[in-house]
């Protein structure tokens, strides 16, 4: 498997699905990203973070019951697995060494 | 929820994702754009929802290349590796077999693909024509003696009638020249070129694919077209436009374009010149006088007919103009004669349009396929006799396991790896064989190396080949019962009766083919042999274009005749290897009154029968110096028969009013095809029309001393102009050239099949030889001679062409009979072309055969007894 650092957008897609926690599929995925992050991204884009998350062992998917707004199709529900949640962890703990290495009289902020 | 049928999403995005992605994908993603569509519906109009759907959809094109490989359960490309390895050890193993059968193969495929690109040249022949659907000529059947001709010149007043009462029938309406020659002039250069004089809309009907500068014909009637290859040879580098040329040394006229060439598949292929009929009117006055004349027949009529008619409409609606006019009891009616049909149908009979260029068509389409099915005969013939020594084989693969499915696959895969090899051969010996095809039938068919629909073409044939061939060895072979196979139980005793059959059918058409080209062959010496009635080598003629050398006829004459290089010379109205004129105004005593038959005429001057050498039955040749001679007339044999009197000397015979007395008859002249009959010819001493000059060339020079001399006897009289001088022999020759086409054509065809029939007949023969190695082993050993051996092994095979040669005969007696009557003068079709056919293939089959018997018979008894 290439690199397990994970893009930017992998990232918000990574914590959106935990956000919705065992809603997270294609529209709502994009609808949370729109409202929380003001971010715009097509459907085909996050399938395909969504896609290559999945590859690398931070997702797992699941086809669930079909609705009749979805013209009878399944969505496919995602959950964020143990080692996806490692991952931002690991992310979220860079950052934050990152952030303490700053000198205080660089940033103003 | 369904709704309505206009508040769905865009069909083509789901079509196009079902096409690309995988099904799990598709479902998720078309889900997902579904709902999106749904949600969106509540926010904006139902375009802008649309349009999102399918910016969002063909996003998801970027995960077609995501679809995983479903793992299968079985791995199968282990075993087709198989089958190709397998298939390529049996093909090396046995090098000369491949060799016989690709090789067989290749070449009856490259025939056919040969004669196919022959097929298609010809059916597209003048197809570049842009209006090629639209353009016809007029034509007119006339009755006379209850016979119908069909006559494609017309008056000129005609196409004027057409323009105003069918006006809305038409694009355009032309009326042309016939494509003469004419001689263009610039500077110091001189060239002879096929112009065509048409009124305006010949530009449109024509289709001149105008390069540079254009010509406005009403405008500006004294300018004219040219074409590149006239301009390049004129002009050189120079460009051409307004430039001014002197046409057939009579009128300048100014360079107002250049047209691309026609084609070399087009009616109009030498068409070097094209200029308004003002022009012609210009240069010839007769053309000038025949405006208003409704009995001068002179001149092809062009139309292009409007969109939403069709010709057979038009063609009953303009049936009776002329006749209308001129209440001719010959009853003329006009008909429209599509371009789409000048090529393959140009004949008429009895005013019906048949194809003799189509009958060669399919004829050598048929041959072609036959040549074809010989190739695929022997490819089966040879592939059952090997996969036969493979029985043992099939045995084992049965008893292993194989599934009959699997047996079939693997001979498949062998007939096609055959079949392979021998189209890409057969590709390579087309294109090398394209430029002696192009040489004998006169074409410029180019290679169709990159043209998709000739790979196409090729590939559907292999498959086809391929499945046919291979489905004896397929199907046959693995349906063996494994246990008798092993047992060895497999030849019964008809196990070579299909293979006998096949041997039968493939002699049979190459034996036809070959009695067939002989006596195509036969046809034309014998009408090459047909005797002309007049002495054609050494005899010249020149067509007198200017003005000057009409006036000092005389000396001219004098000059060549006192510079001794011409022995004769004489005036004419016509070539003596063409017909020009006829008429039917004719009267004699006796004449049945219903008698309508149309005469050729000729107007000669005196000394016209001495410089051609024909041949006085009676009477004697025109005299200069007798002045009644100008009501003289000379009649050919053919037109005393149709007069019916012995001796018809010193009668009258009433040509157009005029009393002519008749002082000599003579052997039959051929004027026209040698193929028909010689029509009643009538010759008299007119002033008129005399526009060639028949030289009679002398003997005891060398050709080129006695031409080279005219010329320069030619060039004191008439400098402006190109000495331009036909031979009649080779004019004569001519004639034979479509018929000696199909001659060469026949031969080559022919004896292709034959090598073909024979290289199939030298395989099996290896094979039975190979099978029967015991049996002549212990033949020889109980004291069988060598020839005895070779006659056991021959037996079969002289057997097997004898019957062919039996069946062939009635076959390809009926066949060139029928094909013979198409002539008017033919041959009757000999007995040696049948005992030599006969002979040679028994011949052949012997030498065939007993190669490989001599060879089996030599072996040393010990060697093949000892061998397993």
């Amino acid at each position: 498997m290439k690199g397990s650092n994970l893009g930017e957008l992998e990232e918000i897609v990574l914590l959106v699905v935990g956000i919705l926690y065992d809603e997270a599929y294609g529209v709502a995925i994009q609808e949370e990203m729109d409202q929380r992050c003001d971010r715009k991204a097509t459907l085909s884009t996050i399938h395909v973070a969504l896609h290559r998350l999945e590859e690398k062992g931070y997702l797992e998917s699941r086809l669930d019951g079909a609705t009749n707004e979805r013209g009878g199709r399944r969505k496919l529900l995602f959950r964020v697995t143990k080692s996806g949640q490692k991952a931002l962890a690991a992310s979220r703990e860079l950052r934050n060494d990152l952030w303490r290495a700053i000198p205080k009289t660089a940033f103003s902020i | 929820m369904k709704n309505s049928p206009k508040h769905t999403p865009p069909a083509w995005i789901r079509k196009l994702l079902e096409a690309f992605l995988d099904a799990r994908t598709l479902e998720v993603s078309l889900g997902d754009l579904e709902e999106k569509f749904q949600q969106n519906l509540n926010r904006m109009s139902l375009r802008k929802a649309r349009l999102l759907y399918a910016l969002e959809g063909l996003g998801f094109m970027k995960m077609a290349g995501q679809r995983k490989r479903r793992p299968s359960n079985q791995n199968t490309f282990g075993m087709y590796k198989n089958y190709f390895k397998i298939g390529w050890r049996n093909l090396a193993k046995d090098k000369g077999y491949a060799l016989l059968n690709i090789g067989g193969l290749a070449i009856g495929v490259a025939a056919a693909m040969l004669i196919g690109l022959w097929i298609y040249e010809e059916a597209s022949f003048n197809a570049d024509n842009r209006n090629y659907h639209s353009v016809a000529i007029v034509n007119k059947n006339r009755t006379y003696n209850g016979n119908i001709y069909t006559e494609t010149s017309q008056a000129l007043p005609l196409a004027h009638a057409l323009r105003t009462v069918y006006g809305n029938y038409f694009e355009n309406v032309a009326t042309g020249s016939h494509p003469f020659e004419h001689s263009i002039k610039y500077g110091e250069t001189t060239i002879l070129k096929r112009g065509l004089y048409m009124e305006e809309g010949g530009q449109q009907i024509l289709d001149l694919k105008i390069i540079s500068g254009a010509l406005n014909q009403t405008r500006d009637p004294f300018s004219i077209l040219i074409s590149e290859s006239v301009a390049a040879s004129l002009f050189k580098d120079e460009s051409p436009l307004n430039k001014v040329v002197r046409i057939d040394d009579k009128v300048d006229v100014k360079i107002a374009g250049v047209y691309r060439d026609f084609p070399h598949g087009s009616t109009f292929r030498e068409i070097g010149m094209y200029g308004s009929m003002t022009l012609f009117e210009t240069t010839d006055a007769w053309v000038k006088n025949s405006k208003d004349r409704w009995d001068v027949n002179s001149f092809p009529v062009y139309v292009r007919i409007a969109p939403n008619t069709t010709f057979e409409d038009i063609s009953s609606k303009i049936k009776n103009v002329v006749f209308n006019q001129t209440k001719d009891d010959t009853k003329p009616e006009l008909f429209l004669y599509p371009m789409s049909k000048w090529h393959l149908y140009q004949d008429f009979k009895d005013g019906k349009n048949i194809g003799t260029g189509m009958r060669y068509l399919w004829s050598f389409g048929c041959v072609g396929i036959f040549v074809l099915m010989l190739a695929c005969i022997n490819f089966m013939n040879l592939s059952t006799a090997r996969y036969e020594k493979r029985a043992k084989e099939i045995g084992i693969r049965k008893a292993m396991g194989s599934a009959r499915s699997q047996l079939i696959a693997q001979f498949y895969v062998e007939t096609f790896l055959y079949v392979l090899s021998a189209i890409f051969l057969s590709v390579i010996l087309v294109h090398l064989a394209l430029p002696w095809l192009n040489e004998i039938a006169n074409k410029k068919i180019t290679a169709l190396l990159f043209n998709p629909l000739f790979w196409l073409a090729a590939g559907a044939f292999g498959i086809v080949t391929g499945i046919l061939a291979g489905s004896y060895p397929a199907f046959f072979l693995s349906s063996f019962n494994a246990v008798n196979v092993l047992k060895g139980k497999l030849l019964t005793r008809y196990s070579s009766t299909p293979r006998k059959i096949l041997v039968v059918i493939q002699f049979c058409i190459s034996l036809t083919l070959i009695i067939a080209a002989g006596v195509i062959y036969e046809q034309v010496q014998f009408v090459k042999n047909r005797p002309i009635g007049y002495e054609k080598d050494g005899l010249i003629y020149i067509q007198r274009r200017s003005p000057s050398l009409n006036a000092h006829y005389e000396a001219f004459k004098k000059d060549l005749l006192d510079s001794r290089h011409v022995v004769g010379i004489s005036q004419s109205s016509n070539p003596v290897t063409e017909s020009w004129f006829s008429s039917s105004d004719f009267a004699w005593q006796g004449k049945d009154p219903d008698f309508k038959e149309d005469f050729v005429t000729l107007a000669v001057s005196a000394e016209f029968g001495n410089t051609v050498s024909w041949e006085l039955l009676h009477g004697r040749n025109f005299s200069g110096q007798l002045s009644t001679d100008s009501s003289a007339m000379i009649v050919n044999e053919s037109a005393m028969k149709i007069i019916g009197k012995q001796n018809l000397l010193d009668e009258t015979i009433t040509w157009e009013g005029k009393n002519y007395r008749v002082v000599g008859v003579i052997k039959d002249l051929l004027l026209d095809s040698p193929y028909e009959h010689i029509k009643p010819t009538v010759f008299v001493m007119r002033k008129m029309n005399l526009n060639f000059i028949n030289l009679r060339l002398n003997p005891d020079l060398s050709i080129a001393e006695a031409v080279a001399g005219v010329e320069k006897v030619f060039k004191k009289y008439s400098a402006g102009e190109l000495f331009d001088f036909r031979f009649a022999s080779a004019l004569h020759n001519l004639k034979f050239r479509k018929e000696e086409q199909v001659a060469k054509l026949s031969v080559a065809l022919s004896g292709l099949a034959i090598v073909i029939s024979c290289m199939g007949m030298f395989g099996l023969a290896s094979f039975m030889a190979e099978q029967r190695t015991k049996e002549i082993g212990v033949r020889k050993v109980l004291g069988a001679t060598l020839f005895n051996l070779c006659r056991l092994l021959a037996a079969d095979f002289v057997m097997l062409v004898m019957i062919s040669f039996a069946m062939a005969v009635p076959f390809a007696y009926y066949a060139m009979s029928n094909w013979l009557t198409h002539y008017e003068y033919h041959t009757q079709i000999s007995v040696w072309i049948f005992l030599a056919t006969g002979i040679g293939a028994f011949v052949i089959t012997l030498a065939t055969v007993c190669f490989q018997a001599v060879k089996a018979a030599l072996v040393n008894p010990v060697r093949s007894l000892k061998a397993e």
